[in-house]
């Protein structure tokens, strides 16, 4: 398709050729950049950020080169920066665990973004001792190693590998049940 | 290499990945510059093509503050869109109370309008399209108030002079018991009494339609000079030729019998002058009479149709006019 007209028309402030060039392309990046972080709340607002940059700087895009090239280059340092973000996150490593254990379908839009993924583990983590509680975030979402929680709470290796096996084994209990909610409500 | 960390990454995009895919992938790309990230991300999306929902756009409107171009009115348009805002609520209202107007307008159309004429007294009336109607004594004449709307029709009992407004398009129509004349615009005589044993109509100019009621409808068309008279007993519509001054001597005040008998005579008295009339004895019905009074004063009428009948009469306290037949 040929937007050259579109980007023309967006160089002179129209309104009509931004918002043309909005719904052909934000929907595209989206979805990439969503397949890159998993959560839509982050992937809407780099789209948005991206878009804001393309209007602000309007005059000067080049309407010979692709639009879509242009988009990529304007958001490449959100993206990156958030997709690292993302996968030095311990949280985000067990959203993608629990994601692969749950969905088997290639379909990101039936699958719990991560976004609802961390709610979900929010209200999960109440049915946990309050020393599971402790294990697991320090292990699952700080990121330290099972033998320094053994030092720092001056407890066994072996009982926080125990407590740690079953706060998750609660845990994904806990939010199957509700992914299995969400599910059926919108399913049925 | 590269080639492996974009096929890692395709995977992890389309959410295809094993844990241990993931891993090496968190490892590989850590390794890479940010600018080495980005070409590989830049190549995935040259060839990434799905779309999912876009986030708002109307959202993304408010937080730049723009607004949809607005083009330069016309002055014709600016006059349309002042016009339209002042003449809509006046619509609206109007509307309203149209509406409310019109519910009133129906209750008032569909009530019946009645001119009834007193024993003594006779009456002219101009209906609204404007045919002009004289009724005798005693007579009860009554039209829906959207008379002349969608039809022109109306109900008769007793006498009417009437003198139609030439309409084709809208026939009028004469309701009486037992006859139902339509007329296209012309001036007739109808005599439709209760008391009477007989329905007359003369024609006086133009043409009208005579159907009467009941089982065996009878259907005739008058010319102008012609008297129908319908016998309520026998059910028999005849024609004759008539004066036509004569049938309508009652429009100058005159008193008309025609081939009467002495009690129609009597109960014609009564309606004309508004007095009771009381008959004793004797027989006198056989006597028919015919013949037109110009007296004022029942009490004249009474002293010329002594030559004719034998009878006295006095006249009480009550006003009562009591005949006396020898």
């Amino acid at each position: 398709m040929d937007y050259k007209k579109h980007i023309e028309g967006l160089q002179n402030n129209s309104y009509k050729d931004f918002r043309v060039l909005y719904y052909a392309y934000a929907g595209n990046l989206y979805g990439f950049v969503f397949g890159l972080v998993k959560s839509n709340s982050l992937a809407k607002d780099i789209v948005q950020e991206t878009f804001i940059k393309v209007w602000t700087n309007r005059r000067n895009i080049d309407a010979n080169q692709s639009f879509k090239s242009y988009l990529f280059k304007i958001s490449q340092n959100l993206v990156v920066d958030n997709f690292r973000k993302q996968m030095a996150n311990p949280v985000f490593e067990n959203y993608l665990d629990y994601s692969e254990e749950l969905f088997t379908e290639n379909d990101i839009e039936q699958h719990i973004d991560f976004d609802m993924f961390t709610k979900r583990l929010e209200m999960a983590k109440h049915k946990l001792t309050p020393r599971q509680r402790e294990i697991f975030e320090l292990n699952k979402e700080q990121g330290i190693s099972v033998p320094e929680i053994a030092v720092r709470l001056n407890i066994h290796e072996q009982t926080i590998y125990n407590q740690l096996s079953t706060a998750m084994r609660l845990l994904k209990k806990e939010i199957g049940i509700f992914g299995f909610f969400f599910f059926s409500l919108f399913f049925n | 290499m590269k080639i492996h960390i974009k096929d890692l990454l395709s995977k992890y995009i389309a959410n295809n990945t094993t844990q241990y895919e993931r891993s090496e992938l968190s490892a590989l790309t850590a390794n890479l510059s940010d600018a080495e990230l980005g070409d590989i991300l830049s190549d995935i999306w040259q060839d990434y093509s799905h779309k999912i929902r876009p986030s708002d756009f109307d959202e993304l409107i408010e937080r730049l503050q723009i607004k949809p171009e607005k083009k330069a009115l016309t002055v014709i348009k600016l006059i349309t869109r002042i016009a339209a805002a002042i003449l809509l609520p006046i619509f609206l209202i109007s509307q309203v109370y149209l509406y409310t107007d019109n519910k009133k307008t129906h209750a008032f159309l569909n009530q019946a309008i009645t001119v009834n004429v007193k024993s003594g007294d006779v009456a002219n009336i101009t209906l609204p399209d404007g045919t002009q109607v004289f009724l005798n004594s005693a007579t009860t004449l009554s039209y829906p108030a959207n008379f002349g709307f969608e039809k022109r029709n109306m109900q008769l009992n007793g006498e009417a002079y009437l003198k139609v407004s030439k309409n084709p398009e809208l026939p009028f129509i004469v309701d009486t018991e037992y006859l139902k004349i339509e007329v296209l615009g012309t001036e007739f005589n109808v005599t439709s009494y209760d008391y009477l044993e007989v329905v007359e109509t003369t024609l006086i100019a133009g043409s009208v339609q005579l159907t009467t009621k009941g089982n065996n409808s009878q259907f005739l068309v008058l010319s102008p000079g012609e008297k129908a008279t319908y016998d309520k007993e026998s059910g028999q519509l005849t024609v004759n030729e008539t004066t036509t001054h004569f049938e309508t001597a009652w429009l100058q005040g005159d008193l008309v019998f025609r081939s009467a008998n002495f009690t129609q005579i009597i109960n014609k008295l009564k309606l004309r002058y508004g007095v009771d009339i009381e008959i004793n004895g004797g027989k006198y019905d056989a006597d028919l009479f015919t013949g037109s009074f110009k007296e004022s004063s029942v009490y004249n009428v009474l002293k010329n149709l002594q030559i004719h009948y034998n009878f006295t009469y006095t006249t009480g306290t009550d006003d009562r006019i009591q005949i006396q037949f020898k």
